[in-house]
């Protein structure tokens, strides 16, 4: 078990999200950053899609009961009793231990795994927390102060004592998700639906910089910037949508839905942002500049499958180092 | 630093699937009296051990606790640096997996002995430390 | 999120092929030709049967008179996709869904019909004559979406049509009987609305723990009954 000794508001119990209802009118929800919530989860020796916490109000404290493997990735910068911990880094707690997780200067939210994963019952497939549903997570709510969560079982894996870390994505990869000359975040998209009914302002939406205003959640992201309007207005039916999509009301100032979206919009959409760029809008903090790019299906898979070979690198090789460490260890 | 049983097939395993994972196909491995050489053919490692002719002391060295490339982007790594025991010093990468150098005592880090992204090998020295009393 | 065909005037949609857009790398939305009516929606409710099928989709959300098509990973041939999902649409033939029939107690008026007043105003039509067009109607689930649960009812009396507000309620209450444009529903959370509210249910929309979430499907037929009208 782990108790939340102190907490900021907003935080909650995600996973990989609850795809597959969309149908009924259930958001996905899950991680803003799946990479990151996918690393922790694979440093503590738990299937890639375990429950964590997501953190993205600081400072954060959480009291171990027991000795607990964990892990702290995305943003954040952690310490254990008072010891500075590396980022994308697992360790393991001794009863007692207080983890303390203060905000990181570049990154937006934090993703603390434990071993087991945080056991929370899943509804409908998934248990992170639709805070609009008030249902999955602990109670469909926010963590809370004095809230004690419980852990499912360890995996069989022997994780080193001495803890390990990984290579985060943006060094491993940073050549794949470049940033513009004026720190602009480069975001890959492709054009949606309505694109064309944009005229001249569609291009000033792909050469512009937005920056990410202070209207952003969870639930969507509001783009400040010289506003885009359709050339005439156009009939929209209800339709169903994903994350990433770039909607624009008629204000001209666009939205991007993000991991609570909803289900159904009927705003015209201008865009839609490739999947392997979304866990860095979701490490976006407000403020943050970003100017989309005008990608291809292949472009969207070729950066899909360095995520998927970086994400088996690490499984595969911290399960051999793991071993590795513990037959040194055990002599 | 503990004994290590260079004849044992478990350990001989881990330390061929560490290799493979780090992209290296062989490593020398020295212990204060002997040295062991690994060669991954394939699956199966093949192993020598060789003793030393003499003995180096291993008390005012940090050595490598495994394979791997040595990593100073992760910690910080001003010099001299005064550490307790446990202090993370630096990393070594494999793949994109960081196992962590640490202090076997509290001492003062005088020298980092080994350039930044080379590969080390198991007990290779990695800083010279001033132990404290 | 629903601004459906308020604004029809403004862009006909005179076309005879479905329209296929991506949203995103992984997504593709099929919007049909012709007009928001059954007929365009049995044949969405057709192409969703066939598409859920596919082995290569992970999910299908049907909307109004559209598809959004989740596929697994992102498609090596785009193309390729969008001449399957023509090719489907070509073949969907119209589906009669045989649907369950809901009926939903209404308390018409009081204290949460806050708009009520305003729709009057809007068609000319006394309360009691707003009340009684819409509990005689009968209504069909297009599709849910937008919230846990929430059906999409077509059917509504167009004298009854009533444009979304451009300053959305900040706190409507769950069970809030709601008219927006030419669709009428159920709130289903507590919360910033924009539909316009005329009563009150109390049947539970939606249950998360259920083994089937929602009440609705789409393809059911809903009838509001007038359990208590106070005007």
């Amino acid at each position: 078990m782990i108790e939340i000794v102190d907490t900021g508001p907003l935080n909650t119990i995600q996973d990989l999200g609850r795809p597959g209802y969309r149908d009924i009118g259930v958001t996905v929800s899950g991680a803003m950053d799946p990479l990151a919530l996918t690393i922790a989860n694979l440093l503590v020796g738990n299937d890639a899609g375990a429950a964590a916490v997501e953190l993205q109000t600081f400072p954060v404290r959480i009291r171990f009961e027991q000795n607990t493997a964990f892990s702290v990735t995305g943003g954040g910068s952690a310490a254990l009793d008072g010891e500075t911990l590396p980022p994308w880094w697992m360790q393991i707690a001794d009863a007692g231990q207080i983890l303390e997780i203060l905000p990181s200067k570049t990154s937006a939210r934090a993703y603390v795994a434990f071993e087991g994963g945080v056991d929370v019952a899943p509804v409908m497939g998934s248990r992170s927390t639709s805070l609009r549903g008030a249902f999955g997570g602990n109670d469909g709510r926010a963590l809370r102060k004095g809230d004690v969560l419980r852990l499912g079982s360890p995996a069989a894996d022997v994780l080193p004592a001495g803890g390990f870390g990984v290579v985060p994505p943006l060094r491993e990869m940073a050549s794949l998700f470049p940033v513009a000359e004026n720190g602009a975040l480069l975001i890959r998209a492709l054009p949606a639906g309505e694109h064309d009914l944009f005229g001249a302002d569609a291009e000033r939406f792909w050469t512009e910089d937005w920056k990410i205003s202070a209207q952003s959640d969870r639930t969507g992201y509001r783009l400040s910037g010289n506003p885009i309007r359709l050339t005439e207005p156009v009939e929209m039916r209800s339709h169903g949508i994903v994350a990433g999509v770039v909607q624009v009301p008629p204000g001209g100032e666009p939205i991007v839905q993000m991991s609570d979206a909803n289900t159904a919009g009927g705003y015209p959409k201008i865009a839609g942002i490739v999947e392997a760029d979304l866990w860095r809008l979701g490490q976006a903090r407000i403020g943050t500049r970003l100017r989309f790019v005008r990608a291809t299906h292949a472009e969207a898979r070729m950066l899909d499958q360095a995520i998927a070979t970086y994400i088996g690198d690490v499984e595969t090789t911290a399960r051999q180092v793991g071993r590795a460490l513990k037959a040194m260890a055990g002599r | 630093m503990s004994k290590l049983d260079f004849t044992d097939p478990a350990l001989l395993d881990a330390l061929a699937a560490a290799l493979t994972a780090a992209g290296v196909d062989g490593i020398e491995i020295e212990q204060s009296s002997r040295t062991l050489r690994l060669v991954v053919e394939g699956k199966t490692p093949r192993a020598t051990v060789r003793p030393h002719a003499g003995h180096a002391s291993a008390a005012d060295i940090i050595t490598a606790p495994m394979a791997g490339i040595f990593d100073l982007d992760t910690i910080p790594s001003e010099l001299p640096r005064t550490v307790r025991a446990g202090d993370i010093l630096a990393c070594l990468r494999i793949g994109p997996v960081l196992v962590p150098v640490r202090a076997s005592k509290a001492c003062t880090v005088t020298r980092c002995l080994v350039v930044a992204d080379t590969l080390v090998g198991f007990g290779d020295p990695l800083f010279d430390i001033e132990a404290h009393p | 999120m629903s601004r459906a065909a308020t604004s029809l005037a403004s862009r006909p949609l005179i076309r005879s092929r479905p329209k296929i857009s991506a949203i995103g790398a992984r997504a593709f939305l099929l919007d049909a030709p012709g007009e928001f009516d059954l007929a365009a929606q049995r044949r969405i409710w057709a192409l969703t049967q066939t598409v859920r099928q596919w082995p290569d989709v992970i999910e299908t959300v049907p909307g109004m008179t559209n598809l959004l098509a989740v596929f697994k990973a992102v498609p090596e041939d785009p193309d390729s996709v969008i001449s399957r999902l023509l090719d489907a649409w070509e073949r969907a033939e119209s589906i009669d869904i045989k649907g369950k029939t809901i009926d939903i107690p209404v308390h018409y008026g009081g204290a949460h019909a806050t708009d009520l007043a305003a729709l009057c105003d809007l068609c000319g039509l006394a309360d009691k004559e707003v009340v009684r067009l819409h509990h005689e109607g009968t209504y069909t689930v297009f599709a849910l979406g937008s919230a846990p649960g929430f059906g999409y009812l077509h059917g509504l009396d167009p004298r009854l049509h009533m444009p979304r507000k451009t300053v959305p309620s900040l706190r409507m209450e769950k069970g809030c009987v709601t008219i927006g444009g030419m669709q009428t529903g159920v709130a289903v959370l507590t919360g910033p609305n924009g539909w316009n509210s005329i009563g009150f249910a109390d049947l539970p929309m939606f249950d998360p723990a259920a083994e089937v979430p929602a009440l609705m499907a789409p393809g059911d037929i809903v009838r509001f009954l007038p359990e208590r009208i106070e005007l």
